[in-house]
């Protein structure tokens, strides 16, 4: 197999590959990085060069999205480390300085229900709250989501009963069927 | 997943979907800028020197206050012993006769006008006492 140039070091990694997974992997910096969107760039650009110099190295032992997630997480705990800013996915100013504003065609009570949702997301602790947004809104599966985190399935399917539980009664019935 | 669970997860991921910017910075833009060669960052050093040094001032601030809470402490609840003490007041006691000297002015001024007394001896010689 012929690596991509610039992927020397990754061999089983294509360039295609990542530009595919791009979106869904800014998204998911934006989300470890409180919605600030330089810093979710930079997390971006800095996987990328573990990438290329091969100090992350993909060996195939899972799908590409769930490695890629990992080594972004990974890479805003350190920045985030070294900023001395704690890694909550979701804090109120962020979340709601970043949410559109755009509510032409949306009716106040949607934007106030999305706000509710939020809200009762952003006050679950952090493992339970990365589990249900890996889970549910990345679309990854528990395993995968325990492979991101780097903690057991068990401790991840813990997390992700009680999140489910604690978000269910944090919201009221109403608010999940409609 | 059950009824409940999927009305969850359509709730979450309408409301996580409005909280995420329209645009996203192009993945050839952040993929040429990560190929570039890697320059340390400006200021990096400073930083180090600057978390040193507010390393070094909170160590010494710390050490000094555990000093002084020592000392506090030895002093507060400094035993000495009767020992120790009568130890030191040995050392420091000059073993003289008593003198006029010791006593004030107005002793001595009264003691003046007093008759002598007969010397008894108490200290029986031991032939008196065969």
């Amino acid at each position: 197999m012929t690596a991509d140039p610039g992927l020397e070091h990754n061999p089983l990694i294509s360039v295609q590959a990542l530009q595919v997974l791009h979106d869904k992997s800014y998204s998911w910096a934006l989300s470890c990085c409180r919605y600030d969107r330089g810093e979710a760039a930079d997390v971006l650009q800095q996987t990328y060069t573990h990438l290329i110099e091969g100090s992350a190295r993909f060996e195939g032992a899972s799908t590409l999205k769930t490695w890629l997630f990992a080594v972004i997480r990974n890479v805003a705990r350190q920045r985030a480390r070294r900023y001395l800013l704690s890694l909550r996915l979701f804090s109120a100013a962020s979340v709601a300085d970043q949410a559109p504003v755009d509510t032409s065609d949306e009716d106040v009570q949607q934007c106030e229900r999305r706000r509710r949702v939020l809200d009762a997301l952003r006050q679950l602790p952090a493992r339970q709250r990365e589990t249900l947004e890996l889970t549910f809104y990345r679309e990854l599966t528990i395993e995968q989501a325990a492979r991101v985190m780097g903690i057991s399935i068990g401790s991840a399917r813990v997390h992700y009963e009680r999140g489910k539980r604690a978000l269910a009664r944090r919201l009221d019935r109403d608010l999940i069927d409609e | 997943m059950s009824d409940h669970d999927q009305a969850l997860r359509r709730a979450l991921t309408d409301a996580l979907r409005s909280s995420e910017p329209a645009s996203t910075p192009s993945f050839s833009r952040l993929w040429a800028a990560a190929q570039l060669p890697v320059e340390p960052e400006p200021g990096a050093f400073s930083r180090w020197t600057e978390t040193l040094t507010a390393g070094a001032a909170v160590a010494s601030v710390v050490v000094m206050g555990i000093l002084i809470a020592i000392n506090v402490r030895k002093s507060n609840t400094a035993n000495v012993s009767d020992t120790t003490l009568y130890a030191q007041l040995i050392a420091q006691t000059s073993w003289q006769s008593p003198t006029d000297a010791l006593l004030d002015s107005s002793a001595r001024f009264s003691l003046a006008g007093l008759p002598e007394l007969p010397v008894v001896n108490t200290n029986p010689s031991l032939e008196s006492l065969l």
